[in-house]
C-alpha cells in the first residue's frame, strides 16, 4: 500500500480539465497530486507519430497507447485484430470497436441487447456509442480537432426559449459568469481566430450588441488561413437559407498556431487528428507541463483510480484508492490512497461516471458517489454527426492544409429549434478521407476495377445522377500508366465534405452503468452503455442536414456522392448487426461520432435531478469537483472543449475559495 | 543470384513499376535515393507474390516479360497493355495490378471477392512507416502524406504550385494545376 | 571559409556525402581559428594554437544582441551591445576581454528552442549537475540582412511583408552568405578537465523568459564548448548546409562499445538511469545541483565520417601537437539531394535525420516530423509576421 497525503487536493485524470485545475491551483501556491490512469507524457512523440504512421487504419486513437490494432492478431472474427479489453489495464473506446459493438472480446463497452421486435425507425433501438476518448497523460486532446468556439447564450437556454432539454443552471447568466473564463481558455489553448468574422456571428445571434462576449474579448493569435475548400463554400453557399436563416462560412477559432510563438507555426500536415506531429496543435501537455512547472503539483502515472471513499458522518470525500501496473497487460503491481482536502475528477465522461458508481462500498452511498439524484451516468450525449460528400466542378485541392478551417456556424440557433435539433456545419479540408477511407478507396477502384468509391460503376446518387468519373472509360475499369495519374487526380483534388454536428437531447435512459460480466484487467468493470437517438426532434435534424448537404453540393455545381447506408439490422450476428444506422421518415441514416462524450454528471439547480451544483461541486458531497464535459446539461451547438476549459477554470476559482474557507 | 542480377532484378523492377504507375524511374527511385523505398519493395513484392501464387517464378517471369517488351522498343503505354493482358494468366496480372497499388499507397492488398450481398472491396496492410510516406496516391493528390508535410504555413489557401510530378522537369516554374 | 562543395565524381549519394563532410571540416577550421582583436582570423597563428583565446566565430552576433526590447535597433556589426541589467553587477575589471554572453539556458532540441521557449523539451543537464548552455549567433552577411530590412523588429518584419531570403555564399563571386551556428557549452567545474575544452569565459544568465519561476541571476563562469552547429547558406543549397560537431567525450552511442571511462553527459556506472529523459520539472538553471541527463547516440556517426574526422584530427594534431580541436569530431552533414524539387521545399535531405546530442538530445531517432531533421524543421520557421523566415527560427524573436 503506497499512501499520498498532505495534498491540498487531488485530482484524478491530466487531461485539459485537470491540467488547467492542478495549474491554477499549483499557481497559487496549493499542493495538487494528479492521478492519472495511462502512460506518462512521451519525452518526444515521435513513438506516438511511428504508431500512426504504420496504423492501417488512421483512427483518432490509432498512435495512443495501448494499441488499438494488430494486424498479426487478424482472425475471421476479428479482422483488424482488436485487442481484447479484459487483458488491458486501462481499456477505452476506439472507433474501430464501433462496427464489433457486439463482441465483448473485441469492444470495450458493453451493452444492453436489444428489445425485441423493433423496427428499423424505432426510438428504442439501441447503437454503438461512435465517440472515443485517451487514457494517456494529456488525455483526449491528443486526438483534438482544435475547434476552440464558445457556445452561445441561447444554449444555455435550451428549455426555456424551445420548450427542449434543459437549461443549463442559471441560464445565460451562465454564460455571462463564464465570459471571463471564456477568454482565459482562449489564451491558455492559444486560440488564432479572426475576430471581424466572429463579431459578424456574434451579431447574428444578438451577442455582439450587449457586449455579452466581454469587453477583452479577442484572440491571441490571428486566425487561421481558410482553404481552397472553404473558399469553394465560401463562394456559392451565400444565396442559400435554410429556416429562413442565411448562410455564410465563417473561419473557425482554432488552438493551432497561425504564428510562430512556444509552439511551432501550423505547417498543415492535416492530421489534427489522430495526431500533430509538431505541436502546432495546443494539446493539454502544454498545460500539465506549465503545472508541473509551478513546483507544486505531482503527476502519478498507472494510477488508476478504483474507489473513492466517503466519512460516513460528514459525507466528505476522504481519499481516493488507486491500482498501479507498469505495462498495459502487465500485472497489477500495487495499490494505495491518495487524500487531500479537495478532490477533483477530470477523468472524462465515462470513466468519471464508472469511478462514481464503481465506488459502492461506502455506507450511505450504495449507489455510487455523489449519486442521490440517481443521475450519474445518465443524459450521455454527442453531437451525433451526419456526414455528407461530393466532388466539386472545379480543383479545390483537398487533402491540404489542417483537417477544418471552417464551418457554417448560422444555423446553430433559430426558431427551428423549437422543431428540430440545431447544428453546426464543419467543413472538411480531408478530401473522402473520412468519408469513404480515401485515398485507398478510390485507388482500389481503379487499380482492380472495383466500385466502392461510386466512381468507377454505375451508381447514381440519390438525386439521379450518375457517378461515374469518366463517362468514356466503362464501368469497373482497372487503369494504369498516365490515365491512372489523371483519373487520380482529377478525383482527389475535388473532394469535399460536410459533416452536420447535431445537438442531441439529454435523455436520462443515454447512460453508463457498471457492466455485471465484464471486467479489465485489474479487475474493475467495464462500461454499459445505452445509446439510443429516440427523439424525433433529433431525427429531423438529420432530415434536414440531408436536405441542405444536398443544396449546398447544387449550389456549387457539385456532385453528391453521399452513400445511403445500408438499412439497419438489429437482430442477427455480431458481425451482420449494424452498429450506427436507423431509419427516419423512410430513408435509411448513420450516424457518425464528434467525439463530444457529454452529460453524465451534470450541473443543475436541484440535488434531485442533478449530480452537480453550478459551482461544479456535488450536491452530496462539499469537497467533492467533477469538471470536463460531464457537467454540461445539454451539449449545445459548439465543439465542447474551448467551454470545458472555461469551466475548468471557473471550478478551479471555487476551489480556491473553498480551500481559503477551509479549516480541516 | 549474382550482384549484377540483382541489380539487372532492381533495373526492371524499378522500369516496370514506372510504366505501371505513371511515374517515372527518376521519381520513384531517383539517382540520390535518399528514401530508396524500392530496396524496400523488391523483396517484399517478391516474396509476397512468391507466397500468394505459390508460384516460384512468377516474379521472375514478370520481370522478364517487362525486359523483353522493354527492348522490342514499344512505348510505355504499349508496354504496359502488354503487360497487364489477360493472356498473361490472373496471376501474373493481379500481382503487377498489386504492384500498382503498392506504389500507390505502400500497402499490401487483399482482394475480397463479391458475396451476394457485399461487391468486391479492398483491404490492405502497411508495409513499414516508410512506406506509407512514400505512397505514391500523396503525390497524385498534388499534396503529402497525411501526417507528413513538408509545406509551409498557409500553403492550403493557393493552388499548388506544381502539376503531379511524375516527371523530372527541367525548370520547376511551371504553374499548371491541371494536367 | 568554404563557399561551396567540390564534388568528386563519380557522384553517389555517398561521395557527395563526403564532400559535405570535407566542407564541414574545412569550415570548422576557419571558424576555430585564433582570431584578432577586431574577430578577424590571426593569420600569425594557426589553428589550435593560443588555446582559449577567442576565435573567429566568437565575435559574431548573438541572437540576444540583434533582438532587442522594443524592437529597438541593434548596434552596428562591430560595436559592442550591452549586457543584462543583472548582469551588469559584475565588475566589468574582472571580465577578461572577449568575454562572451551565454543567455540561453537548457538545451534544446532545435525547434522549441529556436522558438523563444527552449525549454519545452527539457534542459540537459552534465555529469556535475549543471545546466548546459546555449547561444545563438549570425555572421556579418546574415546580420546585415537583418539590419537593411528592418527584420530586427516585429514593425520591421511587418513593414518588410514577404519571405526572407538571406544572401547565399557564391564561390563564383567570392561573396559570403548567411551563417548561423548554435554553441552549446558546460560549466568548467567539478568533474570536468579544462585543458580537455575549448573554453571561454561567459557570462551565464539565467533568463526570466526562459520558464515561469526564474529569476534573473549572472554569474561570470568559464564554460567549455560540448556542442556546435553550423548552418550555411550557399547558391546551389539554399536549404542551407548543416553540419554538427560535438566534444568526443559527450556521450556513448546506443549499441556501441564505450570507448571512454567518462563522458560529459553519460554515466556508464549508473545502470537505473533512464536514457535521453529530461529531468523532471519545474526546470530552474538556478538548481545547485540537478541529476545529470544520461544520454545516448541513437544514430551512430557513420564509417565514412570517423575516417575523416581520424584525417582531420591528424592534420590538427600536426599543426599543433596536443591540440584542444582533438577533442571535436564531425556528426553530419545533413544537405539537400534535391534542392530544386518541385514538390518537397526541403530538397529531400540527406541524411534524413540529423542530431547533436547537446543541441537535440530528446529527439534523435527516424521518425518524420518529429525526430530531429535540421532541414525538415527549420523550413517551417518563420517570422512574426508569419511569414517564412528562411531557415532560420531566429526572426520569430523579434519584438
Amino acid at each position: 500500500m503506497k499512501n499520498h497525503q498532505n495534498y491540498d487536493v487531488v485530482i484524478v485524470g491530466s487531461g485539459i480539465s485537470g491540467s488547467i485545475v492542478a495549474y491554477q491551483l499549483g499557481l497559487q501556491g496549493k499542493k495538487v497530486l494528479i492521478l492519472e490512469a495511462g502512460q506518462a507524457v512521451p519525452v518526444d512523440r515521435s513513438g506516438y507519430m511511428e504508431t500512426f504512421f504504420k496504423a492501417n487504419a488512421k483512427t483518432p486513437e490509432s498512435p495512443y497507447p495501448p494499441t488499438t490494432q494488430n494486424p498479426s492478431a487478424s482472425t475471421p472474427d476479428n479482422p483488424l485484430g482488436l485487442p481484447d479489453p479484459a487483458n488491458e489495464n486501462v481499456p477505452r473506446h476506439t472507433v474501430l470497436q464501433v462496427g464489433a459493438w457486439r463482441k465483448p472480446k473485441q469492444a470495450y463497452f458493453t451493452y444492453p441487447p436489444q428489445e425485441e421486435g423493433l423496427n428499423g425507425d424505432s426510438p428504442k433501438a439501441n447503437f454503438a456509442f461512435a465517440s472515443s476518448y485517451e487514457r494517456i497523460g494529456g488525455g483526449t486532446t491528443w486526438h483534438w480537432l482544435g475547434t476552440s468556439l464558445r457556445l452561445f447564450p441561447n444554449d444555455f437556454e435550451l428549455k426555456t426559449l424551445y420548450n427542449q432539454g434543459v437549461d443549463w443552471p442559471g441560464g445565460k447568466n451562465f454564460y455571462q459568469a463564464l465570459v471571463p473564463y471564456y477568454e482565459k481558455a482562449t489564451n491558455e489553448i492559444g486560440v488564432a481566430g479572426d475576430k471581424d468574422a466572429l463579431d459578424t456571428l456574434y451579431e447574428q445571434f444578438g451577442v455582439s450588441q450587449t457586449g455579452e462576449y466581454g469587453p477583452e474579448y479577442d484572440y491571441p493569435m490571428p486566425g487561421i488561413t481558410e482553404s481552397l475548400v472553404d473558399q469553394a463554400f465560401s463562394a456559392s453557399v451565400m444565396p442559400l437559407k435554410v429556416d429562413g436563416i442565411p448562410l455564410y462560412v465563417t473561419p473557425t477559432p482554432q488552438g493551432r498556431n497561425s504564428l510562430p510563438g512556444e509552439r511551432r507555426q501550423c505547417a498543415g500536415n492535416t492530421n489534427c487528428i489522430p495526431i500533430c506531429p509538431i505541436q502546432a496543435k495546443y494539446d493539454a501537455t502544454v498545460t500539465l507541463a506549465r503545472a508541473q512547472q509551478t513546483g507544486n503539483v505531482d503527476v502519478l502515472y498507472r494510477h488508476v483510480a478504483c474507489n473513492i471513499r466517503v466519512d460516513e458522518n460528514t459525507a466528505d470525500i476522504i481519499g481516493i484508492d488507486f491500482l498501479t501496473y507498469d505495462t498495459h497487460t502487465g500485472i497489477q503491481t500495487g495499490s494505495g490512497t491518495a487524500t487531500g482536502k479537495i478532490y477533483v475528477l477530470a477523468a472524462h465522461a465515462i470513466e468519471t461516471p464508472k469511478l462514481l458508481l464503481m465506488s459502492n462500498k461506502n455506507k450511505k452511498c450504495s449507489d455510487g458517489v455523489a449519486n442521490s439524484s440517481g443521475q450519474v451516468g445518465r443524459n450521455l450525449m454527442d453531437h451525433v454527426m451526419y456526414l455528407s460528400w461530393a466532388l466539386a466542378k472545379e480543383p479545390v485541392y483537398a487533402f491540404r492544409g489542417p483537417l477544418s478551417t471552417a464551418g457554417i456556424e448560422s444555423l446553430r440557433d433559430g426558431e427551428f429549434r423549437k422543431d428540430r435539433s440545431a447544428y453546426r456545419i464543419e467543413i472538411g479540408n480531408e478530401g473522402w478521407q473520412w468519408a469513404a477511407n480515401d485515398p485507398f478507396t478510390t485507388l482500389a477502384d481503379f487499380v482492380f476495377g472495383q466500385d466502392n468509391s461510386q466512381l468507377n460503376g454505375n451508381a447514381v446518387n440519390q438525386q439521379n445522377q450518375p457517378l461515374r468519373w469518366d463517362p468514356k472509360l466503362p464501368a469497373n475499369s482497372q487503369l494504369f500508366g498516365q490515365q491512372l495519374v489523371a483519373a487520380l487526380n482529377g478525383i482527389y483534388t475535388r473532394q469535399i465534405r460536410l459533416g452536420f454536428l447535431i445537438e442531441q437531447l439529454p435523455d436520462p435512459e443515454n447512460r453508463v452503468e457498471l457492466s455485471k460480466t465484464e471486467k479489465d484487467h485489474l479487475g474493475l468493470p467495464r462500461p454499459l452503455v445505452t445509446y439510443r437517438i429516440p427523439e424525433d426532434y433529433v431525427r429531423n435534424a438529420f432530415v434536414s442536414a440531408k436536405e441542405v448537404s444536398t443544396k449546398i453540393y447544387n449550389a456549387m455545381g457539385a456532385t453528391e456522392y453521399t452513400k445511403a447506408p445500408p438499412a439497419p439490422v438489429f437482430y442477427d450476428t455480431p458481425d451482420k448487426v449494424t452498429a450506427t444506422n436507423f431509419q427516419y421518415q423512410g430513408n435509411n441514416f448513420t450516424f457518425y461520432g464528434a467525439g463530444h462524450i457529454v452529460g453524465t454528471y451534470r450541473m443543475g439547480t436541484r440535488s434531485d435531478n442533478s449530480v452537480l451544483n453550478s459551482r461544479q461541486q456535488s450536491w452530496d458531497h462539499r469537497n467533492l469537483y467533477m469538471v470536463g464535459s460531464g457537467v454540461f446539461p445539454t451539449v449545445a451547438t459548439g465543439n465542447p472543449t474551448l467551454t470545458i476549459a472555461a469551466l475548468a477554470f471557473q471550478a478551479a476559482d471555487n476551489i480556491l475559495l473553498d480551500l481559503a474557507g477551509i479549516t480541516f | 543470384m549474382s550482384d549484377n542480377s540483382i541489380e539487372k532484378n532492381m533495373d526492371n523492377f524499378i522500369g516496370l513499376s514506372a510504366v505501371l504507375t505513371g511515374f517515372s524511374t527518376e521519381i520513384i527511385a531517383p539517382g540520390l535515393d535518399v528514401v530508396d523505398i524500392k530496396s524496400e519493395y523488391l523483396p517484399f513484392f517478391t516474396k509476397t507474390v512468391t507466397e500468394e501464387s505459390g508460384d516460384a517464378n512468377l516474379v521472375n517471369n514478370i520481370l522478364q516479360e517487362f525486359a523483353s517488351l522493354k527492348n522490342s522498343g514499344l512505348s510505355d503505354q504499349q508496354i504496359g497493355e502488354a503487360m497487364l493482358s489477360l493472356s498473361n494468366g490472373d496471376q501474373f496480372v493481379l500481382a503487377c495490378r498489386k504492384l500498382i497499388f503498392m506504389w500507390y499507397s505502400g500497402a499490401w492488398p487483399t482482394i475480397i471477392p463479391a458475396t451476394e450481398d457485399k461487391p468486391a472491396s479492398t483491404v490492405s496492410n502497411l508495409i513499414s512507416a516508410k512506406s506509407y510516406t512514400a505512397g505514391l496516391a500523396w503525390q497524385v493528390m498534388q499534396s503529402h502524406p497525411m501526417g507528413d508535410s513538408n509545406y509551409r504555413y498557409g500553403y492550403w489557401a493557393t493552388p499548388p504550385p506544381h502539376s503531379v510530378p511524375t516527371q523530372v522537369k527541367e525548370h520547376n516554374d511551371e504553374k499548371s494545376s491541371e494536367l | 571559409m568554404p563557399l561551396a562543395i567540390t564534388a568528386t565524381p563519380p557522384i553517389s549519394l555517398a561521395s557527395l556525402q563526403h564532400d559535405f563532410d570535407v566542407f564541414s571540416w574545412q569550415s570548422f577550421v576557419a571558424l576555430n581559428w585564433p582570431a584578432n582583436a577586431d574577430g578577424t582570423p590571426n593569420n600569425q597563428l594557426v589553428i589550435g594554437q593560443s588555446p582559449n583565446a577567442p576565435v573567429v566565430w566568437q565575435s559574431w552576433k548573438e541572437s540576444r544582441d540583434i533582438f532587442l526590447p522594443g524592437g529597438a535597433r541593434p548596434p552596428a556589426w562591430n560595436q559592442t551591445n550591452p549586457v543584462p541589467d543583472v548582469c551588469k553587477t559584475i565588475d566589468p575589471t574582472i571580465i577578461p576581454p572577449g568575454t562572451i554572453h551565454l543567455t540561453q539556458v537548457g538545451k534544446t532540441p532545435n525547434v522549441l528552442d529556436e522558438s523563444g521557449e527552449p525549454f519545452q523539451t527539457g534542459p540537459l543537464i552534465d555529469q556535475n549537475g549543471q545546466y548546459t548552455r546555449y547561444e545563438i549567433l549570425t555572421n556579418e552577411a546574415m546580420f546585415n540582412y537583418i539590419l537593411d530590412n528592418n527584420l530586427y523588429s516585429k514593425s520591421g518584419q511587418k513593414t518588410f511583408g514577404k519571405d526572407a531570403n538571406f544572401p547565399a555564399s557564391d564561390s563564383a563571386s567570392g561573396r559570403v552568405g548567411a551563417i548561423m551556428l548554435k554553441a552549446a557549452w558546460v560549466r568548467m567545474t567539478g568533474k570536468f578537465n579544462p585543458s580537455r575544452y575549448h573554453t571561454t569565459y561567459a557570462l551565464v544568465y539565467n533568463n526570466p523568459e526562459e520558464q515561469n519561476g526564474v529569476k534573473p541571476a549572472c554569474s561570470l563562469e568559464r564554460v567549455g564548448l560540448v556542442g556546435f552547429h553550423i548552418a550555411h547558406k550557399t547558391k546551389d543549397e539554399p536549404q542551407w548546409i548543416w553540419s554538427t560537431f560535438e566534444h568526443v567525450a559527450n556521450a556513448p552511442t546506443k549499441g556501441e562499445p564505450r570507448s571512454l571511462p567518462a563522458y560529459n553527459f553519460f554515466n556508464p556506472a549508473c545502470t537505473e538511469c533512464k536514457v535521453n529523459e529530461p529531468p523532471p520539472r519545474p526546470w530552474n538553471p538556478a538548481h545547485p545541483y540537478t541529476a545529470p541527463t544520461q544520454v545516448e547516440r541513437i544514430i551512430p556517426i557513420t564509417n565514412d565520417t570517423k575516417k575523416l574526422n581520424q584525417l582531420y584530427h591528424a592534420a590538427l594534431a600536426k599543426a599543433v601537437p596536443g591540440s584542444v580541436w582533438l577533442n571535436y569530431e564531425l556528426v553530419s552533414t545533413q544537405w539537400p539531394t534535391n534542392a530544386k524539387s518541385p514538390t518537397d521545399p526541403t530538397g529531400a535531405p540527406a541524411p534524413a535525420f540529423l542530431a547533436n546530442t547537446t543541441l537535440e538530445t530528446y529527439i534523435q531517432g527516424d521518425v518524420r516530423q518529429t525526430s530531429s531533421s535540421c532541414m525538415a524543421c527549420h523550413n517551417n520557421a518563420t517570422a512574426t509576421n508569419g511569414l517564412f523566415s528562411d531557415f532560420t527560427y531566429l526572426l520569430q524573436r523579434a519584438q
